[in-house]
């Protein structure tokens, strides 16, 4: 694999109106990220993440240090054919529908008409915004917004897609939903760069991270691995019986073995909800929307 | 000088400023780059104006139309049109200013709705072309265009194009409204008024009370120095000198039509009950041959048509070389003996000499008040002209408000562009009155400021002759030239005015007077001379600033 973000000893430091530093957003960053990977840049508010991302993207000017990606320098607009940007907020113009919206972005690129048109279809498809695709972005809900987004992120089909809190705003199912698109891009040879604070969701489809604090890498690596917990084993079974418990107690204190915790294992409330969900879908009860009554007028249940 | 040396000489100036814009601006851009660079500030700088280069010359028409689409709906949406509503209200109740008072003019309909215009056109121009950008920036959406592939030049210019299509939409269908309502509201007995006078402008000399010559007439006292006046019975006399007549044209009329728009000044010395009369002489300036015209025509000061001041000179004229009771009548042709030819600098000259018939009473003169008619050409094509003044103006103004939203805020960039219009239209007369003022008033001139200093401080009339003064000189040179680099680097919008001023009458379509061809041409040039660098200024603001609402 080879590395498509280079970063090295990257500085930025905010100055004020008279040119006298203010806040050292970033000091000296210095990471790769390789090709089909999913990174993820992790850290509290005002770390550095979406910092780092503008000096990427060339919307910053680093201070110090130097950037490049897919082997060009940060402020080539040529690299931006074969990257994909979902921004914080869905900076989008509110007054274009969802339809102009993937056609304006569209335009941008290379594409011919016929592409284009394939391509918003599949992806006003993928992000389940087709319904709204003739309203103006300033009556989609904030959900539609992100959705929206990312499908401008992903009109050009592109090898490297940063993402920048990419879950922000979603509901719980929008939100697995999203990981799991995350999850189908790495699938599809892509590298996904994204941000958050959402530590769950970074678990649940990063393949390495980073944790910036105060402008600083703090911790770089394999998820997998900086989660794993050194000096410790865990077992996962079928239900017990006290007798079997005391039994394999036994088995342990005869290697000299404490059993530190014995319990029922829990899902997640995220699985609960979606499994909820999931179900009621499968099963409607009295809300329809007007035109979608199930034949005979039945409620359905 | 002919149009092609004009547009050379305009040329030759849109060189200097722009070359000087770009030597000023690269040499803060050296030095910001040292500071922030140091030693490898050359490679930085080279790359950056070669990037710039290839980023200017190498722009998408297709992104640039995405953006320029983009610009249009986004107004559109914001309801920019609207607009339209304060046309509509002016012209729904522009009637009623009219009322039964009728007008003896087309001057007042024509302000009703050229007027406004400018008032609604120049503001929206503004608001529309210096807030989008920053409003872009403040939103963030910036982020997901610069993210594409597009060039800061596509984003400058897809802008411009797109606030350009607004305002020419704008500017088209209040035009059209305009026109419909010129038509329906004009009464029937001004009609004549609505058409495109050609006219052929001489130069204006006079000859005094005595009979010499003199560049002025004489002063009745009148402070709006516009006329210059001559006195009956005396040997006063206004000589209007027409170079470069086009004679095949002129043949082809049925006369020579003259118009004129006399001013009487009337004293009680004469008699002031009487109409003032002037009468025409023609002269060849080669041959000498003087014919009075023996009519003696009115002074039509208060006839608003000006079909009604017309003066048809027949091809044949005759008249008699002397005094004398018993002189032969002789008949002259205007093509083969009043004019000359023979000077090619001068082209076909004719000399046409008024002088005042009733004694103790003046006739003022200005040197528009007397011109040859040539065939008339139509309202609608005249109107139309006016319009694509206008909207040529309106470019501009999108042009400059583009550019300034590049660098700073909205408001600013508003601000900036009013004051660029109010330079526009003053800076050049203001700054001629001061040089003619100081060179009225000054004692002691200095060829800079260094050297007025130095006048200032040791209080010396004269500068030694040094080393120190030497470069003091070079200096005070070089700011001298800067000044007038940057003066030059204002628009002159009084290209720009429909409004008739002492100098242009012509550019008042009211006054029903066609506007050249060659102006429309000159206008055009000025936007276009402006599109190019203001272009450059906005790719590299953007280019060297931060897309990050601070």
């Amino acid at each position: 694999m080879s590395a498509v973000i280079e970063i090295r000893n990257l500085s930025k430091i905010y100055r004020d109106f008279w040119g006298r530093p203010k806040v050292k957003a970033l000091n000296s960053l210095s990471l790769d990220v390789q090709e089909g990977e999913i990174f993820g840049l992790l850290g509290p508010n005002g770390s550095g993440k979406t910092t780092t991302l503008k000096c990427l993207l060339g919307l910053l000017f680093p201070t110090s240090g130097t950037a490049t990606i897919l082997g060009k320098p940060s402020h080539d607009v040529e690299k931006n054919e074969r990257i994909g940007y979902l921004p914080e907020e869905s900076y989008l113009y509110k007054f274009l529908t969802g339809d102009e919206t993937l056609d304006f972005y569209g335009r941008l690129f290379k594409m011919s008409s016929a592409e284009l048109k394939k391509r918003k279809e599949e992806l006003l498809d993928l992000v389940k915004i087709k319904h709204a695709r003739h309203r103006q972005l300033k009556e989609y809900s904030k959900g539609m917004t992100r959705r929206i987004g990312l499908a401008q992120a992903l009109i050009n089909d592109p090898d490297l897609i940063l993402l920048d809190e990419p879950t922000s705003g979603l509901d719980p199912i929008a939100n697995s939903q999203m990981k799991d698109l995350i999850i189908d891009l790495k699938k599809q040879g892509k590298t996904v760069v994204m941000c958050s604070h959402l530590l769950a969701d970074v678990q649940d489809v990063c393949d390495r991270i980073a944790i910036l604090h105060q402008g600083d890498l703090k911790v770089l690596g394999n998820v997998q691995d900086l989660l794993q917990t050194k000096g410790e084993s865990q077992l996962r079974t079928s239900e017990l019986s006290e007798e079997a418990l005391k039994e394999v107690q036994q088995v342990l204190a005869k290697h000299g073995v404490d059993l530190k915790e014995t319990s029922h294992p829990k899902t997640t409330l995220e699985d609960l909800f979606l499994r909820t969900v999931t179900e009621s879908e499968q099963r409607p009860g009295r809300r329809f929307a007007p035109g979608e009554l199930p034949a005979g007028g039945g409620d359905g249940n | 000088m002919s149009f092609l040396e004009i547009l050379l000489h305009l040329v030759y100036q849109w060189a200097i400023v722009v070359g000087g814009a770009s030597v000023a601006f690269l040499l803060v851009g050296t030095v910001i780059s040292l500071l922030q660079n140091g030693s490898t500030a050359p490679g930085v700088l080279g790359a950056t104006l070669t990037r710039g280069v290839l980023d200017l010359l190498f722009m998408s028409p297709r992104r640039i139309a995405a953006i320029a689409r983009l610009t249009f709906v986004e107004s559109y949406r914001r309801q920019v049109f609207a607009v339209g509503v304060v046309f509509l209200a002016v012209i729904m109740f522009g009637g009623w200013f009219f009322g039964d008072a009728k007008s003896d003019s087309i001057a007042p309909y024509v302000s009703t709705v050229v007027t406004p215009m400018w008032f609604v056109l120049v503001p929206m121009a503004l608001l529309v072309s210096c807030w989008g950008i920053p409003a872009d920036v403040k939103e963030r959406s910036i982020h997901t265009v610069v993210t594409k592939p597009v060039k800061r030049s596509e984003i400058v210019v897809g802008r411009m194009f797109g606030y350009g299509a607004i305002m020419t939409v704008i500017v088209v269908v209040v035009s059209v409204v305009n026109y419909l309502w010129l038509i329906g509201q004009i009464p029937a007995s001004l009609k004549d008024q609505m058409v495109a006078r050609v006219p052929v402008y001489g130069q204006l000399t006079f000859l005094d009370r005595q009979g010499l010559e003199s560049q002025t007439g004489i002063n009745v006292g009148d402070p709006w120095m516009y006329r210059s006046y001559i006195e009956g019975q005396t040997q006063s006399r206004a000589i209007w000198r027409f170079h470069h007549l086009d004679v095949e044209s002129l043949k082809k009329l049925e006369s020579l039509p003259l118009e004129h728009r006399f001013e009487a000044f009337r004293t009680v010395k004469g008699d002031v009950e009487l109409e003032t009369r002037f009468q025409i002489t023609l002269e060849n300036p080669e041959s000498k041959l003087r014919v009075t015209l023996p009519t003696m025509y009115p002074v039509r000061e208060f006839v608003a048509s000006g079909s009604e001041r017309v003066i048809e000179i027949p091809h044949e004229v005759k008249y008699r070389d002397s005094y004398e009771s018993n002189a032969q009548e002789k008949t002259a042709n205007i093509f083969d003996d009043l004019i000359d030819s023979s000077n090619p600098e001068l082209g076909a000259t004719m000399f046409v000499e008024i002088s005042c018939v009733e004694p103790n009473q003046f006739i003022g003169v200005n040197p528009a008040d007397l011109f040859i008619r040539m065939g008339d050409k139509s309202f609608t094509g005249n109107y139309v002209k006016a319009m694509f003044g206008i909207w040529l103006f309106v470019i501009l103004l999108v042009i400059l408000g583009t550019t300034s939203s590049c660098f700073v805020k909205g408001p600013v960039a508003t601000i900036l562009c009013v004051g660029l219009i109010i330079l526009g239209y003053h800076l050049t007369a203001h700054l001629e009155s001061q040089r003619e003022l100081a060179a009225a008033q000054a004692v002691h001139s200095a060829s800079g400021p260094l050297e007025a200093l130095y006048k200032l401080l040791t209080k010396s009339p004269e500068l030694p002759n040094n080393f120190g003064t030497r470069v003091m000189g070079i200096i005070d040179s070089g700011a001298v030239s800067s000044l007038n680099v940057a003066q030059l680097a204002v628009p002159d919008l009084t290209q720009f005015s429909t409004e008739a001023t002492d100098e242009r009458l012509g550019l008042d379509i009211s006054r029903g007077f066609d506007i050249p061809a060659t102006h429309m041409i000159y206008r055009f040039i000025i936007v276009l001379s402006y599109f190019i660098p203001m272009v450059i200024l906005g790719y590299f603001s953007l280019v060297l600033r931060e897309l990050e609402h601070k």
